[in-house]
């Protein structure tokens, strides 16, 4: 069975043209207008690192970043972020600082079964990108956290890891 | 797996696979617990286009599935037991035309007399199941004509015990339905050609299910390939194919791949639950000693037996209750029960959970009844001297807590331990100049089994991790390779030993001393045999209950801070420690992780979860409103891993479902601590506790 | 089954996409996108208006504090003319759902929706907010008291938006506070809120509101116990069980799986007291 990405195919419904930045590259794309983000990240662009989870803005698996904010992609429609720049997991390595947190979470334990991760590692990367990490204390830290749920359980080793991602930003 | 791929979005789980002219598999679900179905009319449904094909009873006929008792349908028949029954299967070009397909299917139901709560299950007298003796895995002598299934044991002298006792100490205690709730909903893809059939399913026993396949697409097991996809979290769900069958089905029928995603209110409303529990606990005590248990638990099996594994089809209560402590004389059952709500299931050591919420507490209430404090009382009970060791860490802890101000508190201990499941596990090692590979079927479910394997491999052979390569191998793709799933903590112990046992075999073979010289030594000894590779195979087995006499297990104690808001009953856990005595830890970052992860799940099924059903109908059926716990609902936690016993037997013991088992008993002791109030029904949400308050001062 | 996606760019273009059939207005899109998953809504066309210039800001005119609908919550939470005048509502924005609902979901989205678990509208109810609807016939105001007239429903037309959340500033002497029991987890909706807006006079209370959420179909106006605060003075707050038992006779709880009926009705009771003692206790200022 094929696994490489389809063409992106478009389908006569798709009406609504959508400009937008993904992980650093330009994307143009003609979605229907309740298409939703996440699914035109997973089936459209091949970028399948957010999860489907909950489907209701709660347990945080579809994360990703809209211009810098954490947003449920599992909610918010696709040509909502016309104009926007679109961070997934799958661009975090390309910021030394965000890959960094990448090598935290795996040192310190920060997944499990790794659903949730993604979600994780982007949130916690909202932190890093809007400067705003190196002031937080550690119960700031879980208020941002606190809508991306781990069933695992992980969230010491997320805290230990996000944490440590602290003190390199404040050193 | 490897950890990598979870941190930089690359691992494809079931739902990432890429299947370009896939179908799409929407189900119809029973809207009533209990009717005869008495026509299914999809010609709305076919004429949709966009509809591929509609399966129902009658063109598969009735095919059961179960892992011990096969009492579950994969579609109904002419009867529907529960709300969220799984009726019509429908497969078309999109999710979207599959599920308006689904809504356009007519099915006419005549409503039959509905059995809900444990105890309407107990009394029925018209059985649920009228065909039960017919099905392969039934129950010989059962409790009645609607009980599922029966586990009785008796050990020592249990009437005598009870009859020269000086206390009798009778409790009930009760536990609530909650949900495994892995975040990955399920998820299967299924492509069927005229040779073979490849599978990708959220499935922790592929070798299971692809036996099953087998068996019925009437095709030999050898042309079955399971892909090894890493699982989303278990917690015990994912050990029953809900969806993979008739997918298969569509599959084999269509010619075309077919996939079904779970939305997550199906996850919560058509899947399988913890068993809601009733627990009754007689315990004989005399001079302070604990001297015999007659400990029964009735649980409510739902509308199939067949999600549990276990072959009597109960929940493993068995010598769970008061398993910490020496107690020679015993009586135990588990009953199980139909009724007309979702079936019951595993979730998070399935049964454990409930039987050491009751006995935990009651040890608690038979000391403070006695005037001894609690850990004095587990201390002169205790089994042997590693769980002595345990109380006397929490008791260090416990008294510098309470030397602390902290206004209006209560500390709360438990003990839990932890038996290995039963399995087997066949690995393959192959050892070649560039490097070591071992090969396996194992599937990846978030342990950290992967790394731990890879460390294994690493220090029986001497050579650096860098060197060594774990590669899952497809199940199917290789005969020689074995393994029986990922249930009852046992992945670490069994293929892991497996691992070990695959090197050794190796290293005997090469004939060189492991970490001879710098760098990948066994280079240098294939070079010296003249080979290109050497392959070995190893095999490692459990077996369970443990041998009576070796104390194979794991142990641990809790000890728990809370406050209580007794005006709203709210529980506040400020703090906690874990005392954990699992022999050998292999791999630092897994083990603890899954020590952390065991309290927050256990914490969460003590102080939130409860999967309210109303009729038979899941009224929480988003995680909006079956809340699990955050990370700002987690108290901080001091992890005490202590160093293996002077009598530990160096084996891997199991740690997934060590922790989980004891949180609520530690904090409703607490909560007992903190207020005179003795809590003896989960959840213990604020209302429940707030009920207690009420109750008490009554 | 195609949907389209209408960005608005001014008011006047929001108002003529909204008046075709089966329209509905995004904002932030977060009760729409979850009433859509949840197979609750669909429309053949949404509107955006997000990107009309006219809904965002917090300015205040005169003895008001004017919030542009399409605010976020977030946004909200750290808006420095709503941190001066009305610190307790940017707290309570600030403690809205999770950081992705901050980010994203509006405080007229919120409005509109009238769901009765939300913080919004008990807050706003408490300090008499009103809200500024605009359609074909020109704007109009409503208090926000007035604005839901049962669960998940407004006077909002269909072809109607809200523009605008007109707050008065605090007078002199005024205290306010805002509670939510949240006794699962901390993201959960509200099991029961309370808010109470009091003026004193002086040493003693001239005025008061008070208002529950989640204990009825819209924010349940306390009046009784309102009216059993005037005159009292701040050590007075202390001892309210007269008036935490008028809170448990007006508000109207549904038993679900939340909790009984009786015990929200409890529980309303105790949160009304402890703001009270909040505010009794030097808190609560505006």
């Amino acid at each position: 069975m094929p696994e490489e990405p389809a063409p992106h195919q478009e389908s006569p419904a798709a009406g609504c043209p959508v400009a937008v930045t993904v992980n650093g590259k330009p994307r143009s794309l003609l979605v229907d207008g309740a298409a939703r983000l996440l699914g035109v990240l997973r089936d459209e662009l091949g970028l399948t690192g957010a999860k489907a989870g909950c489907a209701v803005g709660v347990c945080g698996a579809c994360t990703v970043l809209v211009d810098g904010a954490p947003t449920s992609s599992c909610l918010t429609f696709a040509a909502q972020v016309d104009g926007a720049e679109v961070l997934t997991v799958e661009g975090l390595a390309a910021h030394p600082e965000l890959r960094a947190l990448q090598e935290d979470f795996l040192a310190e334990g920060g997944f499990q079964c790794g659903y949730c991760t993604s979600g994780q590692l982007v949130t916690a990367a909202s932190l890093i990108l809007s400067g705003e990490l190196a002031e937080l204390s550690d119960e700031d830290i879980r208020h941002r956290m606190l809508g991306n749920l781990c069933r695992c359980g992980a969230y010491y080793g997320i805290q230990r890891a996000i944490a440590k991602a602290r003190e390199a930003s404040a050193g | 797996m490897n950890g990598a791929a979870k941190v930089d979005g690359g691992a494809a789980y079931v739902a990432d696979v890429r299947a370009p002219g896939a179908l799409h598999v929407a189900f119809v679900h029973s809207p009533v617990a209990h009717a005869r179905v008495t026509g299914i009319d999809p010609s709305a449904a076919r004429a949709l286009p966009g509809v591929v094909d509609v399966l129902t009873h009658r063109e598969i006929g009735e095919i059961l599935l179960g892992r011990a008792l096969r009492d579950y349908p994969v579609l109904a028949g002419d009867r529907v037991l529960c709300v969220g029954q799984r009726v019509v299967a429908v497969a078309a070009v999109d999710p979207a035309t599959a599920q308006a397909a689904a809504a356009a299917v007519d099915v006419e139901y005549e409503p039959l007399p509905e059995v809900f709560g444990l105890d309407e299950a107990m009394r029925a007298d018209v059985p649920l199941h009228p065909r039960y003796a017919e099905y392969p895995g039934a129950v010989a002598d059962r409790p009645g004509s609607n009980a599922q299934g029966v586990w009785a044991t008796e050990e020592g002298e249990v009437d005598p015990a009870f009859a020269a006792a000086e206390r009798v100490f009778d409790h009930t205690f009760t536990t609530a339905r909650n949900h495994s709730a892995p975040l990955e909903p399920h998820a299967c893809l299924v492509s069927v050609t005229a040779d073979r059939v490849d599978i990708w399913a959220t499935h922790k026993e592929p070798f299971n299910l692809r036996r099953l396949v087998a068996e019925v697409g009437n095709v030999p097991v050898e042309t079955v390939r399971v892909h090894l996809s890493p699982v989303g979290g278990d917690f015990g769900a994912k050990g029953f194919p809900f969806a993979e069958i008739a997918c298969y089905l569509l599959a084999r029928r269509t010619g075309k791949p077919v996939r079904h995603t779970m939305s997550y209110d199906d996850e919560l409303t058509t899947t399988a639950t913890r068993h809601p529990a009733r627990v009754r606990l007689r315990t004989a005590v005399t001079d302070g000693v604990i001297r015999a248990l007659h400990a029964e638990t009735a649980i409510d099996g739902g509308a199939f037996g067949g999600v549990k594994a276990v072959p009597m089809v109960v929940i493993p209560t068995i010598h769970a209750p008061y398993g910490s402590y020496a107690v020679a004389n015993r009586r135990e059952s588990c009953v199980s029960y139909y009724s007309n709500n979702l079936p019951g299931g595993h979730v998070r050591a399935p049964g454990e959970f409930q039987a050491l919420f009751a006995s935990e507490s009651q040890v608690d209430v038979i000391a403070h009844e006695l005037g001894l404090d609690p850990l004095e009382f587990r201390h002169a009970n205790a089994a042997n001297a590693r769980i002595r060791r345990i109380v006397a860490e929490l008791r260090s802890t416990v008294e510098k807590w309470r030397a602390e101000p902290g206004g209006t508190r209560g500390i709360g201990v438990a003990l839990t331990f932890r038996d290995t499941g039963p399995g087997l596990s066949t690995v393959r090692c192959v050892v070649e100049p560039g490097g070591v590979r071992v090969e396996l079927s194992v599937v990846d479910q978030g342990s950290g089994s992967y790394s731990l394997f890879e460390r294994l491999t690493a220090e029986t052979l001497g050579v650096p991790r860098g060197f060594v390569r774990i590669q899952a191998v497809d199940v199917g793709a290789d005969p020689v390779l074995q393994d029986s799933g990922t249930g009852a903590s046992r992945v670490t112990a069994v293929a892991g030993m497996a691992v070990v046992e695959s090197c050794r075999s190796a290293l005997a073979e090469l004939g060189g001393v492991p970490g001879d010289g710098d760098g990948f030594w066994p280079a240098r000894r294939l070079a010296e045999l003249g080979v290109q590779s050497v392959v070995a195979e190893g095999t490692a087995a459990a077996g369970w209950p443990a041998p009576p006499d070796v104390d194979v297990r794991s142990h641990a104690g809790i000890a728990v801070e809370v406050g209580v808001d007794e005006e709203s009953g709210r529980i506040d856990v400020r703090r906690a420690l874990l005392v954990a005595d699992t022999g050998r830890v292999f791999n630092e970052v897994a083990h603890r992780g899954q020590l952390e992860g065991g309290f927050v799940y256990g914490l969460s099924q003590t102080l939130l979860e409860e999967l309210v059903v109303e009729d038979g109908v899941v009224t929480t059926a988003t995680l909006g409103d079956y809340r699990i716990a955050s990370a700002a609902d987690v108290p901080p936690l001091e992890i005490r891993v202590l160093e293996p016993a002077a009598d530990d037997d160096g084996a891997v013991k199991s740690v997934g479902e060590l922790v989980n088992i004891g949180v609520a008993p530690a904090v409703a002791n607490a909560v007992f601590d903190a207020i005179g109030v003795r809590l003896l029904d989960l959840p213990l949400t604020a209302e429940r506790v707030l009920a207690a308050i009420k109750e008490q001062s009554r | 089954m195609s949907t389209q996606f209408v960005v608005a760019r001014s008011l006047d273009e929001a108002l003529e996409a909204l008046a075709g059939e089966d329209a509905l207005a995004v904002a932030g899109g977060v009760s729409v996108g979850l009433l859509a998953n949840l197979g609750l809504v669909s429309a053949a066309r949404l509107v955006s208006v997000a990107k009309i210039p006219g809904l965002q800001g917090v300015r205040v005119d005169g003895d008001r504090l004017v919030i542009g609908a399409a605010m976020t919550h977030g946004r909200l939470a750290v808006d420095p003319v709503l941190r001066r005048e009305r610190a307790e509502l940017a707290t309570m924005f600030g403690h809205i759902g999770n950081v992705r609902v901050r980010a994203w979901g509006t405080v007229g989205g919120n409005l509109a929706l009238a769901e009765p678990a939300q913080d919004p509208p008990v807050l706003l109810a408490a300090l008499d907010a009103e809200v500024v609807i605009v359609g074909a016939g020109g704007p109009r105001r409503v208090r926000v008291t007035e604005l839901s007239d049962g669960p998940m429903s407004t006077v909002v037309g269909p072809d109607e938006l809200i523009s605008e959340v007109v707050v008065p500033v605090p007078v002199a002497g005024e205290r306010c506070a805002y509670r939510k029991f949240l006794p699962k987890t901390a993201d959960d909706y509200a099991k029961v809120s309370a808010a109470v807006q009091v003026r004193f006079d002086g040493a003693r209370i001239a005025a008061a509101r008070v208002f529950c959420g989640a204990v009825g179909p819209v924010p349940v106006a306390c009046d009784q116990a309102a009216a059993l605060l005037v005159g009292r003075t701040r050590d007075e707050l202390r001892d309210v069980d007269d008036v935490a038992s008028a809170v448990r006779d007006a508000v109207s709880p549904t038993g679900d799986h939340r909790g009984s009926a009786d015990y929200k009705r409890e529980m309303s009771g105790v949160f009304v007291k402890r703001v009270l003692e909040e505010i009794g206790s030097g808190g609560g200022r505006s």
